[in-house]
């Protein structure tokens, strides 16, 4: 039970509550991945951040071509304009006395477009465009961090209900040999000339009881991983899923040395080339800052219109009314940022946060290595238990088997036989389990190594 | 208790005399044999749940037991201690041995459906050694025979099952007897055994 918590809890951060499941379709490792990823709200979470590092990308690139473009438009009630002295029309601006005539209102609308296309900048465009794209590389290994880790705790998982099954028809084997004792203590006891001992009965109805909390355990246990699954994969449809794998193997991946761990490692694990990215994002921003602070050469147009019906357009070219115009003006620029104290600062602050970055790789390359050394010793511990318990159990078959034939030849005594059932009972249960820990601890070997997780399923 | 001996003699039923031999290989002929006994032990068990005869138990006793050799099994069961019996002894212990087996094989008919599957089948010269895996309700069992041919027909000499040899397991064990109690103790447990049935 204790062994499924940490990956319940786990998971739950990751997935929203949602249980309908009545059918059962049983389902592949990879299927079961597949699934529980795409249900994943670390995962969409993580994939957020991918998009926004893209859009960052598309944002610097509308950088090249008029990156400042804007139009706007103007309309009011304003009124007319009358002459007291009886100018014309065409010559009202040359009435001192012309006035505003309210008991004409019309509508004034003014037209702006203006925009600003970068000739020449020190190719800080491209500068910043390159920087994004690295950022988007950093994010890309930020949701494969991510996407490991979820997939280990999901391959636990998935092998929970293997483990689980397993041993539930371990217990329902030894279930029948439990009954055929009982009915063979039964049957000693009731002949006449029994010479069945009580402490032997005794012994075999506390072995029953300690059997039963087993199947207890595992029925829960069973319950439990069921649970779980089903808020994990959100069985939809009215559909319940169970692994199509029944058996648990031990992986037939041999164990290599420690050296080859440690450096694939350093080669391949995602938080590194993610930190790698993110250090190669920084300097090209750098650049990309420097470039800006130089003046840039843009080419600019404006262009306006306005007009106002009621109020008559003045035909002389050195008089202008903002009611009634048209002009257009374009040419170009050089820009430059005076800034300078800020402009030092930024570079010096983007310094910072790449040497703070390239601290930080060399921290997680301590701590991948530490990682890697401990699943490696993990991994190690756990193959000699594995052999180890192979060894002892079919020594306790060999006692049972012996045990099995002394009883039934009637020299044996049910005590020995209880003994070597339970062992070989003990043995079986430890070897399922041992037979988990190993094949977990090789994918958590190989996420520390930054190799393939998943192998193919061996049944 | 007794899954050990119904065990061995639930891989029993998967062979069987060797009939229709035509141009086979002797690994087609042994898998062809332990197939066709298979089937014919599944079609005489009938569903699960069935209730049987008396004539179909012996019936289905012959078809599990027939290919075993007993007395091959029993000798090595024995070990150097056969060889010193009188005739009537020897012929007495592989009566009483191979009786033990047979009844028993008949106590848990379950096993017999289970669904055998053919690993690997090594022959050399007269004898071969055949590696199957037997399923039921999802639970796998190893079983390895060991055959050697006698007058033309395939027979079992040993049954590894789930990495256990029954004869060894029997050689182990008459040995302990012997060494404890004496051969004649042995044989004591062998008659009370045998007439338990």
């Amino acid at each position: 039970m204790k062994k499924f918590l940490p990956i319940f809890s786990l998971l739950l951060i990751s997935f929203s509550l949602e249980i309908q499941a009545q059918d059962t379709l049983q389902i592949s490792l990879q299927q079961f991945l597949d699934k529980a990823i795409a249900n994943s709200g670390q995962i969409k979470h993580a994939n957020t951040k991918v998009n926004l590092a893209e859009n960052r990308v598309k944002e610097a690139k509308d950088q090249k071509y008029l990156p400042s473009l804007e139009f706007r438009s103007e309309h009011a009630a304003v009124p007319g304009v009358s002459s007291p002295n009886d100018f014309p029309e065409k010559q009202i601006y040359l009435d001192p006395d012309a006035k505003n005539d309210w008991s004409k209102i019309g509508v004034y609308t003014r037209l702006r477009i203006s925009g600003v296309q970068p000739v020449f900048t020190w190719g800080s465009v491209n500068k910043a465009v390159h920087a994004a794209e690295l950022a988007v590389k950093a994010s890309e290994f930020e949701k494969d961090v991510t996407e490991a880790e979820l997939t280990a705790r999901l391959f636990e998982l998935y092998y929970s209900y293997v483990l689980a099954l397993e041993i539930e028809r371990l217990l329902d084997d030894a279930n029948s040999k439990v009954r055929q004792i009982e009915r063979s203590l039964d049957e000693a006891k009731s002949e006449s000339d029994s010479d069945v001992d009580e402490t032997d009965v005794y012994k075999f109805k506390i072995f029953k009881s300690q059997f039963e909390i087993q199947k207890a355990e595992v029925e829960q246990n069973l319950l439990f991983v069921k649970g779980v699954w089903d808020y994990v994969l959100r069985g939809e449809d009215n559909v319940t899923y169970e692994p199509s794998v029944r058996y648990l193997e031990k992986e037939a991946v041999a164990l290599q040395t420690l050296d080859h761990y440690k450096a694939s490692a350093f080669n391949n694990r995602p938080e590194i080339r993610g930190l790698e990215a993110g250090i190669k994002a920084l300097d090209r921003y750098i650049d990309f800052q420097k470039a800006q602070n130089l003046p840039g050469l843009y080419f600019g147009f404006t262009t306006t219109f306005a007009s106002t019906p009621i109020r008559p357009r003045q035909p002389n070219p050195f008089i202008s009314t903002p009611e009634n115009t048209f002009n257009t003006a374009l040419g170009f620029s050089i820009r430059q940022n005076l800034n300078l104290f800020q402009v030092k600062n930024k570079i010096e602050r983007s310094k910072l946060e790449m040497k703070r970055t390239t601290l930080l790789k060399t921290a997680a390359q301590d701590g991948i290595m530490l990682e890697v050394s401990e699943a490696y010793k993990d991994a190690n511990l756990a193959d000699v238990k594995v052999q180890r318990t192979e060894e002892a159990l079919n020594t306790s078959k060999e006692w049972v088997r012996m045990e099995q034939l002394d009883y039934d030849f009637g020299i044996g005594e049910v005590k020995d036989l209880i003994d070597a059932m339970k062992m070989e009972l003990e043995l079986r249960l430890k070897e399922k389990e041992y037979i988990f820990e190993l094949n977990t601890s090789m994918v958590k070997l190989n996420k520390a190594a930054g190799l393939p997780l998943v192998q193919p399923q061996n049944n | 208790m007794k899954n050990f001996i119904l065990l061995s003699l639930s891989l029993i039923l998967v062979i069987g005399s060797s009939q229709n031999v035509q141009a086979q290989t002797p690994s087609t002929e042994i898998q062809n044999m332990l197939e066709e006994r298979d089937q014919e032990i599944k079609t005489l068990l009938g569903p699960k749940g069935s209730e049987y005869t008396d004539q179909q138990r012996n019936k289905l006793k012959d078809i599990i037991n027939g290919v075993i050799d007993f007395k091959a099994m029993a000798t090595y069961a024995l070990g150097d201690t056969y060889s010193t019996l009188d005739e009537a002894t020897q012929v007495e212990f592989v009566e009483l041995f191979a009786t033990i087996v047979r009844d028993q094989s008949l106590n848990k008919l379950d096993i017999y459906r289970a669904d055998v599957s053919y690993k690997s089948i090594d022959v050399n010269a007269d004898k071969a050694r055949v590696e199957t895996l037997a399923v039921l309700d999802e639970v796998r069992t190893p079983l390895y025979y060991t055959m050697k041919k006698e007058d033309g027909e395939w027979v079992i000499t040993d049954m590894i099952i789930d990495d256990v040899s029954t004869a060894e397991s029997y050689n182990k064990q008459f040995q302990r007897i012997i060494n404890k109690r004496g051969f004649d103790a042995l044989m004591s447990s062998l008659r009370k055994r045998a007439a338990r049935g």
